[in-house]
């Protein structure tokens, strides 16, 4: 059960510390961020996905400060009859905002949005000045 | 033997990968008349979502294909895709036939009227 570790004395500790943060960041070490992120790329954009369901386009702000890309946005109650009884309610209503650093500066008029069956979809695509330049060597 | 776990072991590798399920969240509400169940299914329309009900088992069931990004590398994951799958088992008795489901913004909506045995009835007091 409890072997000491010549070389690594502190393994015992640190697999107490896992323990912690399974309860505080969940079994999988996932933070609790709300909305969970996407982020895919290539040379010419950068496409975040997030799962938002129930949110209307109108429920959404995309917004770009430099390197930052933020999203913004809240969703109402359930549109049940007045009245109904709740019997579960496990679906959170939530207002939220999260900011996702990009590795390059973009515009504002360049990102694409596209909220689609509950996922938003962002495309950003990389500024000419961002983009690599190939150098020859002579 | 070593030979056979190394076949059994390639045989593993090559059968393809299990989607994975997913459980929705969902609130369900009552009414005199019928229960409503709301479930969050991003990513589902209308087409890819099974609903069936046995007996006071209702299942609500979807495939959907996964966000295919053709030409770009997925460098950070938060979330998967994959199925939804989940069984809401009903106190009365449900009006099979009268079972509406809409989906909307990646939210399912179901709708199950009550049979009429198993509605309220209103019995007026009557004075002397």
């Amino acid at each position: 059960m409890f072997a000491f570790n010549r070389l690594a004395p502190l393994l015992e500790l640190s697999e107490a510390d896992e323990l912690i943060d399974d309860v505080f960041l969940g079994a999988n070490g996932a933070v609790h961020v709300f909305p969970a992120v996407n982020v895919w790329k290539n040379a010419e954009a950068i496409i975040v996905t997030a799962e938002l369901p129930g949110y209307r386009g109108e429920d959404l702000e995309v917004l770009i400060t430099g390197k930052l890309l933020t999203i913004k946005g809240g969703r109402g109650c359930d549109e049940a009859a007045a009245d109904a009884r709740p019997c579960r309610i496990e679906r959170e209503i939530v207002s939220f905002e999260r900011s996702i650093p990009l590795p390059f500066r973009a515009e504002q008029k360049d990102i694409e949005a596209v909220l689609r069956n509950g996922v938003l979809w962002i495309k950003v695509p990389v500024v000419a000045d961002d983009k690599p330049r190939k150098i020859t060597v002579k | 033997m070593t030979h056979a776990i190394t076949k059994a072991d390639e045989q593993m590798s090559m059968a393809p990968c299990a989607r994975k399920t997913f459980m929705p969240l969902a609130n369900v509400y009552e009414t005199p008349e019928a229960y409503i169940v709301i479930a969050d299914m991003p990513g589902v329309d209308e087409k890819s979502v099974d609903i069936s009900l046995k007996q006071n088992l209702l299942t609500i069931r979807s495939s959907m294909k996964p966000l295919e990004m053709e030409g770009f590398e997925l460098v950070h994951c938060e979330y998967e895709n994959g199925d939804y799958e989940r069984t809401f088992t009903l106190p009365d008795v449900v009006d099979a036939n009268g079972i509406e489901a809409t989906v909307k913004n990646g939210v399912l909506r179901v709708t199950l009227p009550k049979a009429e045995a198993a509605r309220p009835r209103k019995i007026a007091v009557k004075s002397e």
